[in-house]
């Protein structure tokens, strides 16, 4: 029952104007089931995540206590948010992270749609390079990374061929620069662009609109979703990044959320309480933010129903 | 075949990367004076004092009494984490950046001092306080003095005295087989005896070679000394502790949780000094009812791991003499006391003993008195490598079906082509 | 050729009864007569990215590539060593072991997380009350940072007083201790490999869901197609430039797995769960051998490529039976 609910798209979407068309079926409940089941099971370890921050440390050590806290610690919040300058960190994260997400959406929308729609030359070779560019892993690339960085010609007194200062490091351009495109937006992009009917850019063509404007008014518009989609994703990437903000920084004016919550994994152990109210605080913006992107998800979908 | 900047430039062409990596081996370019005025903008690396009441200590009380007696220098503070530590000093290396002053664990001077990334010190810093003189041999490497200590963490055992009453046990094991058998008696009702796994496999393994009267390496780190039959009966005791059920590899807690003897599930376990401040944070009425007890782990000899945090300076300091003087500043009893009270670790310094932090944690306190049984890591210039590759070749003897002599044996061809690429 | 024109991933014709002339149409995508005005601004707008990516990752893995035949341990200059890397790689059995623990784990996150993050995403897609509440819970494992989540995972698999054996416990199963146990590790990794990717996965599903043309799905429930029907010979192939970018991010992903294992279990017990990213890691970062690390990428980059082009082959596979 639930399986033929899952495949109807269409169905559903016809039973979308009326709010309460659509009569209770033993499948409708069957999927609701399943759902919450899942979600639950996404759910549970930021359950305790609250909850262990609303614990003190005795209690969380307790073999007998229950799962629920005995007195909510809420103080453990104010703490927590004591041991480091959060305000800071949480403003320089924001910084990084729209700035990364509003460069990545403009240059990999556009190489995106170019990747996707204009055959030119070299445009194949372009994307399999953007692939094997998504293959190198972190590790691998840091140390160069670093390297250009702090080897960044005419930068923090470095002269023509990077030598004598220290280039980039320790400024907002090496927490913003190398981070800002990324190859799995370009892909992505690339993908959606991929799937818009051909009929939709030949008119404007014939209306004589140029390339740059047909990407910009015409196509563009009907990737909402995945605009959103990569939007959500690399701000959330950039707000949770860590190692690369610690390395390139040395300034506390100019470290990131994630460096700040490190303040409470100690080299003994975790300080579990502290640890999980923090992350809690740091979660937080990311929810809301996704809880409004998906607005912008439905709308995508409520106006190309229009067209 | 020395790659040099050119030939680089040309396998690259690319002028950034081949000056970045042109860059990395020239460290040691504008090295200044030691020995001239302190002054000069230096800068610290730091994995401790971390949070927001480390930096007042190291900002304010420490550096603050620094700044009164150098005036001339500035200090600016990069504060990493443990975990991230091999990070920032491998990219600071490559980059030419090493900061001026830099922590480091034990173990970590010799690869470092081999290759002259940090600079000697004078041999007085180590006769300006009363030092034990086991303490500063992880400061050295060839003979001359690198680094010193800020704070130490030993590895000793601490054992539920509730549970050894019980069981009518009076003393303490003074040996292996009064330990397997103690730790045998103490198994009973879900409970394990003995919990020599809580703590990392290498530096547990390691504190029973040592207890064992055995060694890791020659004087000249040269040589693999581990192999011997000390090296292979300290892995085979953990196997025999296992096959009496009076140790569980499963049963080990992870690092920060409730460790076994708090929670009873465990009679005695190898634990670090720290647990005591672990203790009063997580299970205070232990402390208080006075259940836990410690000694020192003893077969041949008594042998206690010592490992810690040791503050050194770069080779390529721009300000050799600030760099030096915040080096020693740094070390001084009274630095030294707030970071250990700070993390719960051992002040290494008998001057200290007498201090009230060390006369209330009992774990601390017994390690400061038996620091002329103490044992350190390392000693070899590959020990970065070799350091990796303990707890994976081990495990499996303890985890599956390899014997004890094997797997110490693999370990030692894995260390001696780690030695022989240096 | 066939494999090439996956690659664009264009969605094959459905056939009937979806076999409507709007399908046909969107197949014929790229638009003939070139032009070279078009083809200058295809550049153009390439070009930031492209420069961006050729500084920040082009330059880094040409860098790579030369350290992967020196012997560099950061406190000196590199020295050229030939094929010494790859010749130590060939004797590290602890290596051979990771690469066989990356593809374990890529070969069953990826499938069952691609699978379950598409059934949610169907089952979102529907005009379900609440859905917004459901997709946010599916996506909170993925805006939380791995590496605070990989502790909260720390106590679930704990034996002692963990979440899962409490819970089995009630059953009167008396758990094993997952991640100290070298036959229960790797199961426990893959599932929390699962559980994060899920979110994503389902998002991006979600998003090609929504780009749609609904006419097909009113067309061929006039033709009275059944909703499976529908989705085999309809959705399915709209779907394949998604799945296509799906699968390729996925499967890349679990090959850098990193931040799970570092907490989770440090690759043990005894290697059972050291991954090839983690080991590159160790070699770099903690053993100072950047060259040896370097040349461990390369073989890492080495085997994707070829996964990627398998997959190419696969996807190609799927075309003829529709």
């Amino acid at each position: 029952m639930a399986t033929t609910e899952l495949h109807a798209p269409g169905a559903a979407r016809k039973s979308r104007p009326g709010k309460n068309g659509k009569p209770v079926t033993v499948g409708r409940i069957a999927l609701y089931a399943t759902l919450t089941v899942v979600s639950l099971l996404m759910v549970v370890p930021f359950v305790w995540m609250v909850l262990t921050s609303l614990k003190t440390p005795v209690e969380i050590a307790s073999q007998d206590a229950g799962l629920l806290p005995e007195h909510w610690e809420f103080g453990n919040y104010l703490d927590a948010l004591k041991a480091a300058p959060f305000a800071t960190y949480a403003r320089n994260s924001f910084i990084i992270a729209f700035s990364h997400t509003l460069i990545n959406v403009v240059v990999a929308s556009m190489a995106g749609y170019a990747l996707a729609r204009i055959r030119f030359r070299g445009s194949e070779v372009i994307f399999y390079l953007f692939i094997a560019a998504l293959m190198i892993p972190t590790y691998t690339k840091v140390l160069p990374e670093f390297l250009i960085v702090r080897f960044m010609p005419l930068a923090g007194g470095n002269d023509l061929f990077g030598q004598g200062g220290s280039g980039w490091l320790d400024s907002w351009w090496a927490l913003i620069v190398p981070g800002a495109v990324t190859p799995f937006a370009v892909f992505l992009f690339r993908q959606f662009y991929l799937d818009l009917p051909v009929e939709l850019e030949e008119a404007a063509r014939l209306d004589g609109l140029g390339e740059f404007r047909i990407y910009a008014r015409i196509m563009t518009p009907q990737v909402k979703p995945a605009l959103t989609t990569v939007a959500l994703l690399t701000f959330e990437s950039s707000w949770n990044n860590f190692l690369w903000p610690l390395l390139v920084t040395r300034s506390d004016s100019l470290r990131v959320i994630q460096v700040g919550l490190s303040v409470f994994k100690t080299e003994n152990g975790p300080q579990w309480h502290f640890l999980m109210a923090g992350t809690t605080l740091a979660t937080l913006p990311m929810v809301i933010l996704f809880l409004i992107g998906q607005r912008y998800f439905v709308q995508g979908f409520a106006t190309a129903g229009l067209k | 075949m020395q790659l040099n900047r050119r030939s680089l430039l040309a396998a690259i062409g690319a002028g950034t990367a081949a000056a970045a990596l042109g860059g990395c081996g020239t460290g040691t370019s504008t090295a200044g004076s030691a020995e001239g005025p302190a002054e000069g903008e230096i800068t610290l690396l730091t994995p401790i004092y971390e949070g927001a009441d480390g930096k007042t200590l190291l900002e304010k009380e420490i550096l603050g009494g620094f700044r009164k007696k150098y005036p001339d220098v500035k200090v600016n503070v990069d504060y990493t984490t443990y975990a991230q530590l091999n990070e920032k000093i491998t990219t600071g290396l490559a980059g030419g950046l090493l900061p001026d002053v830099l922590m480091m664990g034990v173990g970590w001077i010799p690869p470092f001092a081999a290759k002259k990334a940090i600079a000697a010190l004078p041999e007085k810093f180590a006769s300006a306080h009363d030092y034990e003189k086991r303490v500063l041999e992880p400061s050295r490497y060839d003979g001359k003095l690198y680094a010193l200590p800020v704070v130490l963490d030993t590895r000793i055992v601490v054992y539920r005295k509730d549970h050894f009453a019980e069981a009518g046990i009076k003393k303490t094991p003074a040996n292996w087989a009064e330990l397997r058998a103690v730790a045998k008696q103490l198994t009973k009702n879900g409970r394990t005896g003995f919990d020599p796994f809580s703590i990392e496999l290498r530096q547990c393994w390691e504190t029973f070679l040592f207890a064992n009267g055995g060694q890791l390496f020659s004087a000249d780190g040269k040589k693999v000394l581990f192999t011997d039959a000390r090296g292979v009966e300290a892995l085979q005791f953990f196997k025999d502790l296992i096959a009496d059920g009076s140790a569980v590899y499963a049963k080990k807690t992870d690092l920060g949780a409730p460790t076994n003897v708090q929670t009873g599930k465990s009679s005695m376990m190898m634990t670090s000094s720290a647990l005591w401040t672990q203790v009063g944070q997580q299970t205070p009425d232990l402390l208080k009812d006075d259940k836990l007890g410690a000694f020192v782990l003893a077969n041949r000899r008594p042998a206690m791991l010592q490992g810690g945090t040791l503050v050194t300076q770069s080779a390529s300091s721009k300000h050799p003499a600030a760099a030096r003087a915040l080096v020693e500043y740094l070390a001084t009893p009274e630095s030294i006391l707030g970071a250990a009270r700070q993390r719960g670790s051992v002040p290494g310094l008998k001057d200290l003993s007498d201090s009230s932090y060390v006369k209330e944690n009992k774990f601390v306190g017994l390690s400061l008195r038996s620091m002329g049984d103490a044992c350190s890591e390392g000693g070899t210039a590959a020990w970065m490598e070799i350091r990796e590759k303990i707890k994976p070749t081990l495990e499996p003897a303890i985890v599956g079906n390899q014997s004890a002599k094997d797997a110490i044996a693999e370990l030692g061809r894995l260390a001696e082509a780690a030695i022989g690429r240096m | 050729m066939g494999a090439t024109s996956v690659l664009k991933a264009r969605p094959a014709p459905p056939s009937s009864p979806a076999g409507n002339p709007v399908a046909k149409k969107r197949a014929g995508r790229v638009p003939t007569g070139p032009g070279r005005r078009r083809q200058r601004a295809g550049m153009v707008m390439v070009a930031p990215a492209l420069l961006h990516a050729s500084l920040w990752i082009g330059l880094p893995v040409v860098a790579s590539v030369v350290l992967a035949f020196t012997k560099y341990d950061v406190l000196t200059a590199p020295q050229f060593v030939g094929l010494d890397n790859f010749r130590d790689m060939m004797d590290d059995a602890v290596f051979r072991k990771s690469i066989v623990n990356t593809v374990v784990y890529t070969f069953f996150t990826v499938p069952f997380g691609m699978m379950l993050g598409l059934l949610v995403a169907l089952a979102l897609h529907t005009g379900l009350k609440a859905r917004g509440i459901f997709r946010t819970a599916v996506f909170l494992p993925q805006v939380t940072a791995t590496v605070a989540i990989a502790l909260v995972w720390l106590w679930i698999y704990n034996p002692g007083n963990g979440l899962l054996n409490t819970l089995l416990s009630f059953l009167g199963i008396d758990g094993p201790a997952w991640l100290s146990s070298t036959s229960w590790a790797m199961p426990s990794v893959i599932l929390v490999g699962i559980w994060q990717g899920i979110g994503m996965k389902m998002l991006i599903y979600l998003a090609a869901l929504q780009n749609l043309p609904k006419e097909l799905y009113e067309a061929a429930s006039v033709d009275g197609a059944s909703k499976v029907r529908q989705f085999f010979s309809i959705t399915l192939p709209l779907l394949k430039p998604a799945t296509f970018f799906v699968l390729i991010t996925s499967m890349i992903s679990a090959f850098q797995s990193f931040d799970q294992i570092y907490i989770l279990t440090d690759g043990g017990p005894a290697n059972s769960t050291t991954m090839m990213t983690y080991e590159i890691y160790k070699s770099a970062f903690r053993e100072f051998r950047v060259g040896y690390a370097c040349a461990q990428s390369l073989v890492l980059f080495v085997l994707l490529m070829g996964f990627t082009l398998v997959n190419r082959r696969i996807m190609g596979g799927t075309r003829g039976h529709n």
